[in-house]
């Protein structure tokens, strides 16, 4: 049954059949293949698959995200972070880090921070002279923080399919992510120095105070979700419900930008990111529930024993693997499908499974940025109006410097598990 | 042909708004469900049923949307590469194979459906089956929004939607 699977999902995935969908099909295929397990299965775990209370998270978060952007919350973000970093030579390639840094702690997605950001900086960047595949290249990889910082969609799709704490790993998330946003600030000045660009990015700019109290309510949101989350006060599901609700205080009542006539299209956005997500979700079910009978999870984890013998040469190996599978595969749908094998295993090997997810996420982050099949790299080339040919040649040292990030943040557990044990005690 | 399309463009049109009042239902029970956990010091115990109920239903009306706007998530780069003509036939093909799995969805989830119309929904005098429906009902919005979208592709639509990018905001 498990080559038939493979095989019938690598051809539907080339043919361009919907992730889900092909997921789907592939698990009715090894259902009949198979012969004993009843078609059945098909409806009952994809609905199982997604009536899960914490899964309702992500559509709230989706949403949250979305009305932040439209309540205009994005140029005061920039504005407080061209406050803060925009002053020295390069300020404006750090404010992109630090904008979308901010912009991670109220949405879960690293797309939706390349959309909502990329659309105010990437001009700002070319009209102070920084090339314009350059600039796409700095908001592709900054956006990457977007899936590190909490909330994060992929944590918690993590979280769900391997029984790991969602709100620890939310804590856990922000160390990485602290640690790959620092490198890219020290890169991005680095880079200006070198080229001799962004000499100018301190004309315009307001004032510390103002930019902050322009910016305060605006950072409500994220102060809600995490600081409900990290005093134990919320779930993340609670948590993202009180993020709604924070949102449309801010932006209805103090901002007044979101406009009640603006709610139809942020919610029709909403609808149709969520439910192009929940499907994947729900056929990942059936495919995992298929898998995990069939017993390859303990062939692969066999495998795995015979091959490493440390943990740091399985942790090399389980980095090569999801490189890989994250340059080809879109994210959610690698969690889903390969989670609950590697888990697992990763915890035989004595790697603790909130830091095993976050090794997990961000090397699919990596995968965002990288050709053929980067999320990010399309949206930021979107946005910039480029093809996305012309910013690959700029990205090889954003690809290097979070490839290092990546490396110390799986041979640092501390990284990931200093801040977890520092919040929930150890 | 263009009254299948504007049949289309009616059923997806209510196939958003039920999602959209599902979503807000479930939105709206979440919130209730923290409020009174929190104020009341006992939380409800039917809200989180109906939170996820309302959810399921939300997701598999939203999927027809999602066809219809060309936003499931797919690795588009083979039909992007090859010829046009070829392209849109791959297109067409990875179409027919979505019909087929949302008919297989549609006659599982009916069969599912009886199976458990018997069963209450936790806590709840409703039977599962009203959750459960969800994946019939839903199937058949997909459908129809799917043949949508394959005629107005071989109607020459194909090229044009390949040029715009879309905003998937999942990952």
């Amino acid at each position: 049954m498990n080559a038939a699977l493979g095989l019938s999902l690598a051809i539907l995935f080339l043919l361009g059949v919907p992730i889900a969908v092909a997921i789907g099909l592939a698990s009715v295929i090894g259902i009949e293949v198979q012969g004993r397990l009843p078609l059945l299965l098909v409806a009952q775990r994809m609905f199982t698959g997604i009536d899960s209370f914490p899964l309702m998270a992500i559509p709230l978060f989706i949403l949250a995200g979305n009305l932040m952007s439209a309540g205009g919350i994005s140029y005061r973000l920039v504005e407080l972070a061209k406050s803060m970093v925009g002053g020295i030579q390069g300020g404006l390639a750090c404010s992109c880090v630090l904008t979308c840094m901010m912009f991670a702690s109220v949405s879960g997605s690293s797309v939706a921070t390349t959309f909502a950001i990329g659309a105010i900086l990437i001009p700002a960047m070319v009209k102070h002279g920084y090339p314009a595949p350059m600039a796409a290249s700095i908001q592709a990889s900054s956006a990457e923080l977007g899936v590190l910082i909490p909330p994060s969609i992929p944590l918690i799709l993590y979280g769900v399919s391997t029984d790991t704490s969602i709100g620890k790993l939310f804590v856990a998330g922000l160390g990485p992510g602290l640690l790959v946003a620092t490198l890219l600030m020290v890169l991005v000045l680095v880079i200006c120095r070198v080229r001799g660009i962004g000499m100018n990015d301190g004309d315009d700019r307001a004032s510390i105070a103002r930019a902050a109290y322009s910016a305060t309510p605006a950072l409500l949101v994220p102060v809600v979700i995490l600081g409900g989350i990290y005093s134990g006060i919320f779930t993340p599901t609670e948590a993202s419900a009180a993020a709604v609700a924070t949102a449309l205080i801010v932006g209805l009542g103090i901002y007044r930008e979101l406009k009640f006539s603006m709610l139809p299209d942020i919610l029709k956005q909403t609808v149709i990111s969520t439910s192009a997500i929940m499907i994947i979700i729900a056929a990942a079910s059936l495919f995992s529930f298929l898998i995990t009978r069939s017993g390859l999870p303990n062939e692969v984890a066999a495998w795995f024993k015979d091959m490493f013998e440390s943990r740091i040469a399985f942790l090399l190996a389980v980095n090569v693997l999801l490189l890989i599978v994250g340059m080809f595969i879109e994210t959610s749908a690698a969690i889903l499908v390969l989670a609950p094998i590697l888990a697992p295993i990763a915890v035989a090997y004595g790697v603790d499974p909130v830091h095993f997810g976050l090794i997990i996420v961000v090397n699919l982050a990596l995968g965002m940025i990288t050709p053929p099949l980067g999320v990010n790299l399309f949206a930021a080339a979107a946005v910039a109006k480029l093809p996305v040919e012309k910013i690959i040649p700029h990205l090889v040292w954003f690809v290097l410097t979070v490839f290092g990030a990546l490396m110390i943040i799986t041979y640092v557990p501390a990284i990931s598990l200093w801040p977890v044990d520092f919040v929930f005690g150890k | 042909m263009r009254a299948f399309l504007r049949f289309e463009d009616f059923s997806t049109g209510l196939a958003l708004r039920l999602s959209i009042a599902f979503l807000v239902i479930a939105a709206s029970l979440a919130l209730f469900q923290v409020i009174t956990r929190f104020v009341f010091a006992s939380p409800s115990t039917w809200s989180e049923v109906i939170t996820r109920s309302s959810m399921i239903w939300s997701v598999f009306l939203g999927v027809a949307v999602a066809f219809r706007h060309g936003a499931m998530i797919s690795v588009e780069v083979i039909q992007q590469m090859l010829p046009p003509r070829l392209g849109l036939s791959l297109f067409m093909l990875a179409n027919a194979l979505s019909v087929v799995f949302f008919s297989i969805l549609f006659w599982q989830g009916w069969a599912m459906a009886e199976r458990v119309a018997n069963q209450k929904l936790a806590a709840l005098d409703i039977s599962i089956a009203w959750a459960y429906a969800a994946l019939p009902v839903g199937s058949v919005f997909i459908i129809i929004a799917i043949i949508a979208a394959m005629i107005r592709a071989a109607q020459g639509g194909w090229t044009s939607a390949q040029a715009t990018p879309k905003p998937e905001v999942s990952s």
